[in-house]
């Protein structure tokens, strides 16, 4: 539905297209400023709410790029998933809000030279090599099903060697996580 | 249409955004929560570069995909990390982990 909107918007004479440009860069900002709440919040669980937000508006931004798979599984796994334990990690870690303890080590001059510098390099080297976009080549939803013959296809063998990653990270969570003396930790 | 331009503008913020809060936070799941932005911000220039030179193909998003899973397998040891270091030291801070004995 929404690809139809944003096809609609495209087809459109330039108020349509004006639009659909003023939402891109709505999007743009709401990922900037939820990636800044993200780091620099003090409370620690208000930075993964932050961190939710820029990962929705990321998600808007693939809707852009045609990529509505990738948008749904970004909203499914990344704040579904990675934002939920990172949640539960820090309930069960922090005193949220009791908590005297600061947040940053004390450096935000020499961070903020070094993102600058970071962000003006890889900014620069990937303006360097941009092109004028091609033109779209409109699938609709045949777009997954060519996702999955890439992934069983000429993607096989990392897509295998990523379930290996997963299992082994699922087992290693499991040991790591696991108390070393089960019978105490039923105690408490 | 949005050029690529502003895509790449866009990742390269994130980016920055990001290698900021590695480099400030304290609390560990403050850096952990600053490498997803870096993630993030690579996928974008995936896809926007796959979008950009080759329409037809969907590499880009197919590598994508690649990042978002390995992205959670490491948000899950690292978190199961940290909670695993609070139990013995009962404190997450990048600078009271000085020591790796428990």
């Amino acid at each position: 539905m929404i690809n139809g909107i944003l096809e609609a918007l495209q087809s459109c004479q330039l108020p349509g297209e004006a639009i659909g440009q003023t939402i891109f860069y709505l999007i743009a900002g709401l990922v900037v400023a939820g990636a800044l709440l993200a780091v620099s919040l003090k409370n620690i669980f208000h930075s993964a709410l932050g961190l939710a937000m820029a990962l929705v508006s990321v998600a808007g931004v693939y809707l852009y790029l045609e990529a509505e798979f990738l948008a749904a599984i970004q909203v499914l796994v990344y704040v579904g998933a990675v934002v939920t334990l990172m949640v539960f990690a820090i309930m069960l870690t922090t005193d949220i809000g009791r908590s005297r303890e600061s947040s940053w080590n004390g450096q935000p001059l020499p961070a903020a030279l070094a993102a600058i510098v970071a962000g003006v390099l890889v900014i620069g080297a990937t303006l360097q090599v941009a092109r004028p976009m091609q033109a779209a080549v409109t699938r609709g939803l045949g777009e997954t099903a060519a996702i999955g013959k890439l992934m069983l296809g000429p993607y096989a063998i990392p897509f295998e060697a990523l379930s290996v990653v997963l299992l082994a990270a699922l087992i290693g969570a499991v040991v790591i996580g696991a108390p070393r003396n089960p019978r105490s930790a039923v105690k408490r | 249409m949005i050029p690529l331009s502003h895509y790449t503008v866009l990742s390269g913020l994130l980016f920055a955004i990001g290698v900021y809060g590695v480099l400030v936070r304290r609390n560990t799941i403050g850096v952990l929560i600053a490498i997803e932005l870096i993630l993030n911000a690579a996928n974008i220039n995936f896809v926007a570069f796959s979008r950009s030179m080759a329409p037809g193909e969907l590499t880009g998003q197919v590598v994508a995909l690649f990042v978002i899973a390995l992205a959670a397998a490491a948000a899950a040891v690292g978190l199961v990390l940290v909670m695993a270091i609070y139990r013995h030291t009962q404190a997450i801070a990048t600078d009271k982990l000085g020591s790796m004995k428990g």
